[in-house]
């Protein structure tokens, strides 16, 4: 292994007011695998999409292959050497493969496309890393693992340096994986540095080298793989013991159940999920993005049509009839907040009473109403806005999280399934939304949460829920001695009865 | 953030652009010695921009939701040709209009039905029932003009209140009056906006989106029913081809209005103020006798600025 | 749930066509024809007019020959005649007749689709009314080029475009000039010491907008003043409201000229409303039954009836004798009158006679 092919240093970005990369480094060397690890929303998306020039860095600096990087278009990046492999891979799906692989940097003969070149030479490539395919076939009959190769073939096209792969097995099968590490080894061989990002704990000690991992936006530090063990891994990850101060739940009614799920399915993202929720009890669900619990929570919801299953709601079956569910008072409060969960072109008060507006018609919308009862919660909850008639748009996350709260806590539901209720919002406001839900099951409701924060999860829920690929894998205790290394393993646990 | 001033100017501005039509109009013609502002007619300018009030608020609900409706000219003139076949073979003139409604609402039930559950999107759907219905006009009376009918379906666009208001007017003020109020004040009307700002919320905080949406489009084509009514009753006349293009003078007078085209912002006030401003367009220009096809333009271009006014006041706001 | 929108939509239609009485048995046309519904192409020929056909051609068996008829519009009366006309004469001598029109009177690019198509279909004849005297060029040069005969009726070709074309075509129709003329005469005879006058016109570029135009002011500049000219574009509503609108320009109106019925029954429908029958009076042009039966009923003083019938006559004739070898005639009138009170109810009596003789079999 040779010299640093990259040196990321005191990397710093924030979105909105909140840092989502602090102060953050990243070394590279020539020839090396280097795994970039870290929880969902550790940063490292963040911190590649600044290496690829897609976001601007705040502060910090970047040498590559000895050279001090401005900031710079993706499009320079790219002619530097730096290749970055995303999990939407960036191909034209109607095009041809040497068409993609020479896209925007087409050989000109005269006048016209030199297709004849570009073939023999897309050919080479193709040959190189052993990607068996005519040449002129076009990409959306490709299979995944084969547009990866085609990405990795057009990355060698632009003579690449440094490429970095964001989780490459996440949609393969293990005996393209077995290929793919046969490539990145070839490349290795080649000194060409590679940037691997994974959560599959065993992929990393069969292929990386050397791993820094992050937290929080943080870097927390880098270890030679060969070196360490999972256990260290997942704490470096996790963090050392955060004290949480799991408040006792004492509203928690356990021989009452609400809610109970049984076999649920919804095609392939949600296998046959049951479980039972109690009154008064905050349910804790936990996994990787893509485990499939946004899914479980809108079939659940009736959002999406259940294919197989069946909830039962205070022992009654309920249908998949969306707005009835919610008048019966099932809410589901999104992840997505601007696209799901508000209608930011509208007020703030509008957007309370919209699932309310049952209450505020008789016959007639009582506006005075929907005003007050909007200022009542925008002065409860501490919504920073100029007034309740300001557009949501115009509302920080934090705020606008707060007014999709306000909407479900107007309707005074049953059971609520917060789902990632304090992403992307700041900590002073992360303690107000957990306080809204304990005032929630005082009130006798029920909590579904939805949390990739694992400190989150041991902090709020009374049981926690972990999926993974679509199946509910456990449902544990959070009796105090549950810690985020137990959760985590299943988590990242291969499936162990695997379909493919 | 947004001061609360200037959200009231940006508010204001179609009304200032109308009277400032007035106003310049005012100039012009009595500097060619033609009388433009007087009682008469203004109420004269009111009686022209009636129907395409009142299919603008057709126009205008659908946009809201986000949609669009182009079958109304269509369904004007179908509705025209059905009616005077209808009254002219001895159908009571009440029985035969609320025939004509409901024509227009299985016409508005088949877009509807097709955009929100077929998911066809809307101009496609709208564009094909623009040339169903318009065909049909043809068909029902082999493509001749109808004449001879009882001409006292006159009265329902002839009659004048206290010997001025004309009773198109009065028309235009109880939709508007109704569905303003439905708009602001109702489940129904703030569910047409939440679909149209963000169909994905609305549905998940309980409305009924699709159909919530076929209603829209069952109103729109009622609307455009009663606007075909008008037209007969107006003209004593029908013909197969009448109505063609009004779905443009509606969607214009929405626009200029300030309805947003991507759905769930705008005031319905205002679009009677737009299809006023229309309507005034025509009426001063052949009062100066300035050539048709300039007349064109000018519309054209008002219709331009409109929405540039209004995509700087939504540029200003962010 | 579609498919029941859908037979609940024909009900409708169906409904509609029984109340009103007058079941038409539908349409035969193929789904690409834009209008050819109206047209009846089932119904039986008069014995009369097939006589009166077949007299004046050359003696043949046609019925191997297709001819197109490509109109205007299908959407009013006058041009439906026209068409219906061709259709009957057509099958009169037993040819095959294929009849489309544009959807507009402006349609200028469909009328170019429907010769294109007559072209390839390989018709053996075209008889065409043109939408714009203009802008046909291609399509005719296509006709010239595959040797397929054109007949105009009604609107003359632009001369320019006969020009470029290096080819006569025959021509039968009114001359809308001295039809404008006519209407001029009247006015000036009724108004010797001048009058404040107002016209709708047509579609603006058409020739018979600009014939009837001048021929008006040829015969009746001198008398009246023209106070306002608006492009109505042949169509009702907008007749009516350029028709408010002047009227409030102009209280003192006198005259109004419109250029077709259609514009002149929404102008008497203004004047109506504003109560100024006695003083503003219209003069109209066309004689559709409609338009006739308003000057029966004084609502016109004038209408100018054309000859779409025998338009559609000679087309046909001169079609035949071209197919069998004989010359056509290049150009005759068709001739127009003026229809005032005095002779109104006999032309209303003779368009419906002839109206009745082409759809005998209705």
């Amino acid at each position: 292994m040779g010299e640093n092919i990259l040196e990321m240093k005191h990397i710093t970005k924030s979105f909105f007011g909140v840092n989502v990369l602090k102060n953050t480094e990243l070394t590279v060397k020539k020839g090396e695998v280097h795994i970039l690890l870290g929880e969902n929303g550790a940063g490292k998306s963040t911190l590649i999409k600044i290496l690829s020039g897609a976001y601007a860095r705040e502060e910090g600096s970047i040498v590559f292959d000895g050279e001090k990087l401005p900031q710079m278009p993706p499009g320079d990046v790219i002619k530097k050497g730096v290749s970055v492999i995303y999990q939407e891979f960036n191909l034209v799906p109607e095009m041809s493969i040497y068409e993609n692989i020479f896209l925007g940097k087409e050989y000109i003969n005269g006048i016209s496309v030199d297709h004849k070149r570009e073939i023999k030479e897309a050919k080479e490539y193709m040959d190189k890393i052993g990607l068996k395919v005519n040449p002129k076939t076009l990409i959306s009959r490709l299979s995944v693992a084969k547009k990866q190769l085609v990405e990795i073939a057009k990355a060698i096209s632009n003579d690449v340096k440094l490429l970095v792969l964001d989780e490459p097995t996440a949609a393969i099968t293990d005996k393209e994986t077995e290929m793919l590490f046969g490539i990145i080894r070839e490349l290795k061989s080649q000194g060409i540095g590679i940037i691997y990002i994974s959560h599959r704990m065993s992929e990393l000690f069969e292929i990386g080298d050397v791993c820094t991992v992050m937290r929080d936006g943080e870097y927390v530090g880098t270890v030679n793989i060969k070196d360490t063990t999972e256990d260290e891994l997942t704490e470096m990850m996790v963090g050392r013991k955060v004290s949480f101060d799991k408040i006792e739940n004492k509203c928690i009614d356990r021989n009452e159940v609400v809610l109970s799920v049984k076999n649920l399915r919804y095609k392939n993202l949600v296998k046959d999920v049951s479980f039972d929720l109690h009154r008064g009890e905050i349910l804790g669900f936990a996994g990787l993005v893509g485990a499939g619990r946004t899914e479980t929570a809108k079939t659940i919801i009736g959002d999406y049509k259940k294919d197989k299953g069946e909830v039962i709601y205070k022992g009654k079956e309920i249908g998949t009839d969306l707005s009835e569910n919610i008048k019966n008072g099932i809410v589901y409060l999104s992840e997505d907040r601007k696209d799901e969960g508000l209608i930011l072109m509208h007020s703030v008060a509008e957007n309370i009473a919209l699932p309310n507006l049952d209450k505020l018609c008789r016959p007639f919308l009582n506006r005075r109403k929907e005003r007050k009862t909007a200022r009542e919660y925008v002065e409860s909850l501490k919504i920073k806005t100029f007034s309740e008639l300001t557009d949501a748009k115009n509302l920080s996350g934090g705020n606008q999280q707060k007014v999709v709260i306000a909407k479900w806590l107007y309707s005074d539901a049953d059971i609520y399934i917060f789902d990632e209720p304090t992403r992307g919002i700041d900590v002073g406001a992360r303690d107000e939304i957990y306080n809204i839900m304990y005032e929630l099951i005082k009130k006798k409701a029920s909590i579904i949460m939805i949390s990739s924060d694992l400190v989150e999860v041991l902090k709020m829920s009374d049981r926690v829920a972990v999926m993974g690929e679509g199946e509910l894998r456990a449902i544990l205790d959070n009796d105090g001695k549950l810690t985020q290394q137990d959760i985590l393993k299943i988590e990242l646990a291969e499936e162990v009865n695997d379909e493919k | 953030m947004k001061n609360k001033y200037d959200i009231n100017i940006a508010d204001w501005i179609i009304y200032i652009g109308m009277i400032g039509i007035f106003f310049v109009f005012t100039i012009i013609c009595s500097a060619m010695g033609k009388n433009f502002l007087n009682i008469n007619n203004v109420m004269n300018i009111v009686n022209q921009a009636s129907i395409n009030a009142i299919l603008a608020i057709g126009a205008s609900i659908v946009i809201l939701t986000g949609g669009i409706d182009l079958s109304v000219g269509s369904v004007v003139g179908f509705v025209g040709i059905f009616l005077a076949m209808n009254i002219k073979g001895g159908m009571s003139i009440p029985a035969a209009i609320i025939l004509c409604l409901l024509c227009g609402a299985v016409i508005g039930l088949f877009n509807g039905v097709l955009v929100s559950y077929g998911k066809v999107p809307a101009f496609i759907t709208t564009l094909g029932s623009m040339q169903a219905v318009r065909g049909l006009a043809q068909i029902i009376n082999e493509g001749q003009a109808v004449s001879g009918f009882p001409l006292e379906i006159g009265a329902l666009m002839k009659t004048k209140f206290f010997g001025v208001v004309p009773i198109g007017v009065l028309y235009v003020i109880v939709f508007y009056a109704i569905m303003i109020l439905v708009l602001a004040y109702t489940k129904f009307g703030r569910g047409i906006y939440a679909l149209g700002g963000n169909s994905h919320a609305a549905r998940l905080s309980g409305i009924k989106v699709k159909r919530l949406e076929v209603i829209v489009y069952i109103l729109c084509g009622v609307f455009a029913a009663f606007a075909g009514v008008m037209l007969l009753a107006r003209l004593l006349y029908a013909d197969p081809s009448a109505g063609n293009s009004y779905e443009m003078n509606a969607i214009a007078a929405a626009v200029i209005g300030g309805i947003s085209m991507s759905g769930g912002k705008g005031k319905l006030a205002n679009t009677v103020v737009g299809a006023i401003i229309l309507a005034t367009l025509t009426n001063g220009l052949q009062i100066m006798n300035v050539a048709t096809y300039y007349q064109t333009v000018i519309t054209g271009l008002v219709v331009i600025v409109a929405v540039f006014a209004d995509k700087r006041k939504e540029r200003k706001a962010e | 749930m579609k498919k029941k929108l859908v037979s609940t939509l024909l009900c409708v239609a169906m409904l509609g066509t029984m109340i009103a009485g007058c079941g038409s048995d539908g349409s035969k046309a193929d789904s690409n024809s834009s209008d050819a519904a109206v047209v009846d192409e089932s119904s039986e020929v008069s014995d009369k007019l097939a006589e009166e056909i077949k007299a004046q051609v050359p003696d043949k068996e046609y019925s191997e020959y297709t001819i197109g008829f490509c109109g205007m519009t299908l959407n009013n009366e006058y041009h439906i005649i026209v068409a219906n006309s061709v259709a009957q004469s057509g099958k009169a001598l037993g040819m095959k007749v294929e009849i489309q029109a544009g959807a507009e009177h402006q349609s200028v690019e469909e009328q170019l689709t429907i010769i294109e198509n007559f072209v390839s279909q390989g018709v053996d004849g075209i008889i065409l009314v043109p939408a714009a005297s203009e802008g046909l060029i291609s399509a005719l040069q296509e006709c010239k080029d595959a040797g397929i005969p054109v007949i105009n009726l009604d609107t003359k070709l632009d001369a320019n475009t006969i020009k470029t074309l290096g080819e006569d075509i025959p021509f039968y129709g009114t001359d809308n000039y001295v039809g404008g003329q006519m209407v001029g005469e009247k006015v000036a005879e009724l108004y010797p010491d001048g009058c404040k006058a107002a016209i709708l016109r047509g579609v603006q570029g058409q020739t018979n907008d600009d014939d009837r135009y001048n021929g008006f002011l040829d015969k009746a500049g001198d008398v009246i003043e023209l106070v306002a000219e608006q492009h109505a574009n042949w169509e009702t509503d907008l007749g009516y409201t350029a028709i408010q609108n002047i009227i409030q320009a102009n209280p003192d109106l006198q005259v109004v000229y419109c250029e077709n019925d259609l514009m002149g029954i929404g102008a008497y429908q203004a004047v109506d409303e504003a109560g100024l029958t006695e003083q503003i009076k219209i003069f109209s042009y066309d004689g559709v039954t409609e338009g006739l039966q308003y000057v029966i009923d004084e609502k016109f003083v004038s209408t100018c009836a054309q000859q779409p019938i025998e338009m559609g006559k000679l087309g046909v004739v001169n079609m035949a004798k071209i197919l069998a070898g004989e010359k056509a005639e290049t150009y005759i009138d068709t001739g127009c009158k003026l229809v005032t009170i005095d002779n109104a109810k006999d032309t209303l009596a003779e368009t419906e006679k002839y109206a009745e003789e082409i759809s005998a079999a209705k």
